[in-house]
């Protein structure tokens, strides 16, 4: 398909096969599949999604796509309740993981956020060393170092970057380049091993082969957990998403809507809104 | 190709006219006023060290450190009033710094202009501009009488530590507003409680930031004098505990130059031990806090 992924399919290592699909046993968490109701967020008097319903297919990736501004981060950002650490953030409507509550008053938002893991546009590596970024959230976890330090290679291995990295743990995460950070910041949540991963444009901070690597690595993370992957770049939401949702800024200023929903060929081959259409084939937006 | 592009002296062009000579001209006099500015800062700070050390440093002993002052501080040394000085400091920090951290983390938090925040901002901008002297006359009235502290080293710390908070404050929220907002959300979205997320990341994040709000803060403390006379009082006997009055230095040398007839030398060479105490407490702190706190940060 794409020349640049399928390069750099033989420049990463054949690493050893994901710990969770080696090994589904080990993972005691199964993917989760999420549900968002008539969900509407606003920011002050700023309303920035309206009403969406959509699924989130459990081990699948769904891609979140439109134009900026639509609202694709703020769904994101509700989905692990990131969004109420926007002080003027409000937000009505429904958010279920599997059959649990997550927009609930009662909810241990510590724990959603261990299952509900997120990577962010620009990669944001602590300012620790690179095994300590990984083992910070597992000592607040209370886990122990040998078992953490166990987790740090396993994660690099599943991320493809043990080999990079493995004589330097103890340096500092900034002296990695943009890519490489970014796979860190991705083997650090996956070492919470959650059941569903939210991805704020992975990619747009990066140069296309450290993208590529990264676009390889979600299709490898595909059914060991629930992907949503926010994506301005259409090519790549062709070739990682399993579903599709199409966003579009209401005209009224009500905020972002979903405008269609659907497989991901259904959505770029026959697209039922004319938006889309215009959008996927590069006419508008 | 190179030959057929005119380049500019093939055109005769006098290049001195691309030169603004204006620009220059104003280029070199703020170069000038700049170096200037800072020559006199730097002036003023050796007159003053060499004026202490001309008249003070014949005075410095070790005795004069190990010493209890007689006749007025005329003879002897300062060794009760240091220690007067190092307890004022010790009582100060210790109520300042753990309030300073807390409300400098409050600020810090809120994004939004609450009243409670906007009232607190107001109330250290104007704390941070009311003299010592009222400083004195309340810490009088509230620890010294209303509170029964009497005249003590308690009191004075006290007093001490309502006048250090404002800057001790405002340098601490801006230390704590630098570390990016990346770092909380990062450390959110990993299942980071708010504890952790500060102890290990933010705080050791603003460490060389809140070490210099501290430095402030003891250079306020270690300064005051007209403060303390109305609360830790001025006997220059050693302190029992904090419940006993002490005499600051800062005191001391105000007392040995205004009132004792002869005490000019011991003044000067009091002001000598201030100052270095005051640099050595100062590069203590950015050394031990900033290291200390920041000691897992690593960004090469």
């Amino acid at each position: 398909m794409n020349p640049i992924t399928s390069q750099t399919t033989s420049v990463s290592s054949p690493s050893l096969p994901l710990t969770c699909m080696s090994n589904p046993a080990a993972c005691i968490l199964q993917p989760a599949s999420m549900t968002v109701t008539d969900l509407s967020v606003f920011y002050g008097d700023h309303q920035a999604l309206d009403k969406v319903s959509m699924e989130f297919s459990a081990g699948l990736v769904t891609a979140l796509i439109g134009p900026s501004g639509c609202g694709k981060t703020s769904l994101l950002t509700c989905l692990n309740r990131l969004v109420q650490m926007v002080p003027t953030s409000r937000v009505t409507g429904q958010c279920f993981m599997d059959e649990f509550d997550v927009m609930s008053p009662t909810t241990d938002i510590i724990s959603l956020r261990r299952q509900v893991g997120m990577i962010f546009q620009k990669p944001n590596p602590f300012a620790l060393s690179i095994s300590r970024n990984i083992e910070l959230p597992l000592i607040s976890q209370g886990i122990k170092r040998h078992r953490r330090h166990e987790i740090v290679e396993e994660v690099l291995r599943d991320v493809g970057l043990w080999d990079e990295v493995k004589d330097r743990l103890h340096r500092s995460a900034l002296t990695l380049s943009g890519g490489q950070q970014q796979r860190l910041c991705i083997a650090r949540a996956l070492a919470l091993k959650p059941r569903v991963l939210l991805m704020d444009e992975p990619c747009s901070a990066l140069d296309p082969i450290a993208a590529g690597r990264v676009e390889e690595l979600i299709r490898k993370l595909r059914s060991c957990y629930t992907l949503v992957v926010v994506t301005h770049n259409m090519a790549q939401a062709q070739r990682i998403a399993d579903h599709v949702g199409v966003f579009w800024a209401s005209d009224e200023g009500r905020g972002g809507q979903l405008i269609e929903t659907g497989p991901c060929e259904q959505i770029f081959e026959q697209p039922r809104h004319k938006l889309t259409a215009a959008y996927v084939q590069g006419r508008q937006g | 190709m190179a030959e057929n592009v005119p380049s500019i002296l093939d055109q005769g062009l006098n290049l001195d006219a691309l030169v603004d000579q204006r620009g220059l001209f104003w280029d070199r006099l703020v170069r000038v006023f700049v170096y200037a500015a800072a020559g006199v800062v730097a002036f003023v700070f050796l007159a003053m060290v060499w004026q202490l050390v001309r008249l003070g440093a014949g005075q410095l002993s070790w005795s004069f450190l190990t010493e209890l002052p007689q006749n007025a501080g005329r003879e002897g040394g300062i060794f009760s009033i240091l220690i007067s000085t190092l307890m004022i400091l010790g009582v100060c920090l210790a109520a300042s710094v753990p309030l300073g951290l807390a409300s400098a983390v409050l600020l810090a938090q809120t994004q939004r202009q609450t009243l409670f925040a906007i009232l607190v901002r107001r109330s250290l901008d104007v704390l941070a501009g009311v003299p010592s002297i009222v400083f004195g006359l309340f810490g009088n009235a509230f620890f010294c009488v209303y509170l029964k502290m009497g005249f003590s080293i308690l009191s004075g710390g006290l007093t001490l530590a309502c006048m250090a908070l404002p800057i001790l404050i405002r340098t601490m929220e801006m230390a704590i507003r630098s570390v990016p907002q990346e770092v909380h959300h990062a450390s959110a979205a990993l299942g980071m409680g708010p504890i952790r997320t500060w102890v290990t990341l933010i705080l050791p994040a603003a460490s060389g930031g809140l070490a210099a709000g501290l430095v402030l803060g003891i250079g306020r403390a270690l300064a005051e004098t007209a403060a303390l006379i109305f609360t830790s009082g001025y006997v220059d006997r050693m302190p029992e505990s904090v419940h006993d009055s002490g005499r600051a230095l800062s005191v001391h040398i105000y007392d040995l130059a205004m009132n004792v007839p002869g005490g000019e030398a011991n003044a000067c060479a009091t002001a000598l031990v201030l100052l270095i105490i005051l640099w050595l407490l100062n590069s203590l702190t950015h050394r031990l806090i900033g290291r200390w706190l920041g000691r897992r940060l690593i960004y090469t």
